[in-house]
């Protein structure tokens, strides 16, 4: 039978000399380039559009990049005090900072700032810079007398400890002023033991519920079935526990319910139904010689066409189990998190009503005629915004997408790979 | 089919190459767009795209790596798919309780038939049968090709071209016993 069919390959194969007209090159040619510009043009917005997200995506790490710099400067509050004015007299002290490493560049600067306007300290004190400063004793003994107020109850001692984080040891001149006479100590200060570290906290409960669009995604064919249901809007409920790891990277483990709801609208011709009309008037008899009329009542039974028409809400319930890992950004009280994974359907329960042979049958187990959606594979993708509202508690907007990387259809006549498009707000919990 | 010349000539894109190019493939292309696109007023439309992706595409073809008569096909057998999945030709339904019949096959001489007769029969074919049955029998994809292609798993490829076949069959028998009547009377 193979050669019959070869027969058909080798007809069909052959090249058709006869092309209708309307195929010529002249009558073809600007609808090609028409259709090139409009592929080359499609090609490009999608290249910008691309490039914007790229952009974007460069932007918002930028910015990531910078509050968590600023989170560290502002989680670590004991920054290093570079100067403390020492004067028995004044009742103050001043340490110089020879070779500062601090972990944060920044806030020695202003320390430095903040405390020299403290004192007045004139440009060659204040302009510190990355550069260690060597300053000989006349200056700073002609620059402490400049800075010194004449008014000793001007004067606010600085007694901040001086707590350094660095894990090198620090050398300091430590200064011993008094406005007539001024020694310099070199003084070794050797670093804590341990240093300050602010543990954040890293795992989180998550509760989100919302709505859900999904789709069918038939293969080709369409099952008999279909052409009467369509989905419509779902729901679904998620608690997760994420913990996170380096760099900001998480892992993602929860349950998921999700309900997937659907529409039948069926209608038949029913023939030959039956109506029974009560209590009409089935014969009407004259008598000619009394003329009476008399009126004989009674049930109609009457066979007809009748339409039938059925609409019914479906549903599939999902119970998942969503595990995923993903990347978190902090801005303040903000957190900004995506992440990919995979979720298996433990179990799946359907109810409702459906087509077989058009015939409407019902459905209220854990199987269904047509679909298996149990230990089923979905891929997933999704992102969360959440605002904290303190240290441990804070508001989320949430977007999941799925798609079944399984087949679906239980009959090898159709295939379908679902997708579902969640949208959900909920609360995190950190701790 | 397409003088390597004018190959060279319509990557560097000389518009008078392009014109060689579409008068010396448009029979075999149109013979493909045919099969797979029965309704002719999609066809037209259907040429064109495949003629601007052709030449938009040209300098991604290697002669090395193949002769351009296959990789044409390729191209025109993908935008007929993507045409199905853009909906501008419709997508059909086979219902069930009729996908699932089990056909009784029967010895038919298909080897009779004409190149009309198959033309004729094939536009005639439901267009999930024809799809498949032109994809493995006539342009010689794999199940896996064609599951990947249309998004259909192997399996449902091969008990679909099963179908095909004998859908072919039954309208042969029938139209044979047709013409045998004819002849008797």
């Amino acid at each position: 039978m193979a050669s019959d069919f070869d027969h058909i390959k080798n007809k069909i194969s052959e090249e058709s000399n006869s092309v209708p007209p309307s195929l010529d090159w002249d009558g073809m040619k600007d609808g090609i380039f028409q259709k090139m510009q409009n592929i080359q043009e499609g090609e490009m917005s999608s290249d910008n559009k691309l490039k914007s997200i790229v952009l974007l995506l460069l932007c918002l790490l930028t910015i990531c990049n910078r509050s968590q710099r600023t989170y560290l400067s502002t989680d670590y509050p004991n920054t290093p005090t570079n100067i403390i004015v020492s004067s028995e007299k004044a009742s103050s002290s001043m340490t110089l900072e020879k070779n500062t490493k601090f972990k944060t560049q920044q806030s020695p600067h202003k320390q430095t700032s903040r405390q020299s306007s403290n004192y007045n300290l004139p440009p060659a004190i204040e302009q510190s810079n990355d550069q260690p400063i060597f300053i000989t004793p006349k200056t700073i003994q002609n620059n402490l007398q400049k800075a010194l107020p004449k008014k000793k109850e001007q004067l606010v001692p600085i007694s901040t400890p001086a707590k350094i984080i660095s894990p090198l040891p620090s050398k300091l001149f430590f200064v011993e002023n008094t406005l007539e006479e001024i020694t310099i100590i070199d003084k070794t200060i050797s670093p804590p033991q341990k240093s300050i570290t602010v543990t954040p906290l890293k795992n989180r409960i998550h509760l989100s519920s919302g709505i859900g669009f999904w789709n069918n995604n038939f293969g080709n064919i369409i099952p008999e079935y279909a052409s009467f249901e369509q989905t419509i809007l779902s729901y679904y409920g998620a608690l997760h526990f994420t913990s996170e790891m380096k760099k900001n990277y998480f892992f993602s483990l929860g349950i998921q319910y999700q309900q997937l709801e659907s529409r039948l609208d069926w209608s038949t011709t029913i023939e030959d139904y039956e109506v029974v009309l009560e209590d009409t008037i089935k014969t009407i008899q004259n008598n000619l010689i009394s003329g009476e009329v008399q009126i004989i009542r009674g049930n109609v039974t009457l066979n007809v066409n009748a339409q039938r028409n059925v609409r019914h809400f479906n549903k599939i319930q999902l119970y998942q189990i969503p595990l995923a890992v993903g990347k978190r950004w902090r801005l303040k009280n903000w957190e900004a998190a995506i992440q990919m994974g995979a979720t298996l359907n433990i179990a799946s329960f359907y109810q409702g009503r459906t087509i077989q042979l058009e015939q409407l049958i019902e459905i209220a187990s854990n199987t269904h005629p047509f679909i298996e959606s149990q230990w089923k594979i979905h891929a997933s993708a999704g992102g969360q915004v959440s605002y904290y509202l303190n240290n441990h508690i804070g508001v989320s907007a949430n977007i999941q997408y799925q798609r079944s990387l399984d087949d679906w259809g239980k009959s090898s006549e159709f295939s379908m790979f679902p997708s579902i498009l969640n949208l959900g707000l909920g609360m995190n919990y950190k701790f | 089919m397409v003088e390597p010349s004018v190959i060279v000539l319509v990557k560097k894109g000389e518009q008078a190459a392009f014109k060689v190019m579409y008068q010396s493939s448009i029979a075999y292309v149109y013979a493909i767009v045919k099969r797979y696109i029965p309704n002719e007023s999609n066809q037209e439309d259907i040429i064109q795209e495949i003629y601007a992706r052709l030449f938009l595409s040209i300098k991604n073809y290697d002669e090395t790596k193949g002769d351009f008569k296959s990789w044409l096909r390729k191209i025109v057998v993908n935008q007929c798919l993507e045409s199905y999945r853009q909906g501008k030709s419709p997508k059909y339904l086979v219902p069930l309780e009729v996908a699932s019949n089990s056909n009784v096959v029967e010895e038919h001489p298909l080897n009779e038939l004409s190149k009309e007769e198959i033309e004729n029969l094939l536009s005639n074919m439901p267009e999930g049968y024809r799809q498949i049955f032109m994809l493995v029998i006539i342009d010689e994809y794999s199940h896996k090709e064609v599951g990947k292609m249309l998004g259909i798993s192997p399996e449902t490829s091969r008990s679909q071209l099963s179908r095909a076949k004998n859908w072919i069959r039954k309208r042969v028998s029938y139209s044979n016993k047709q013409k045998i009547m004819l002849n008797g009377f």
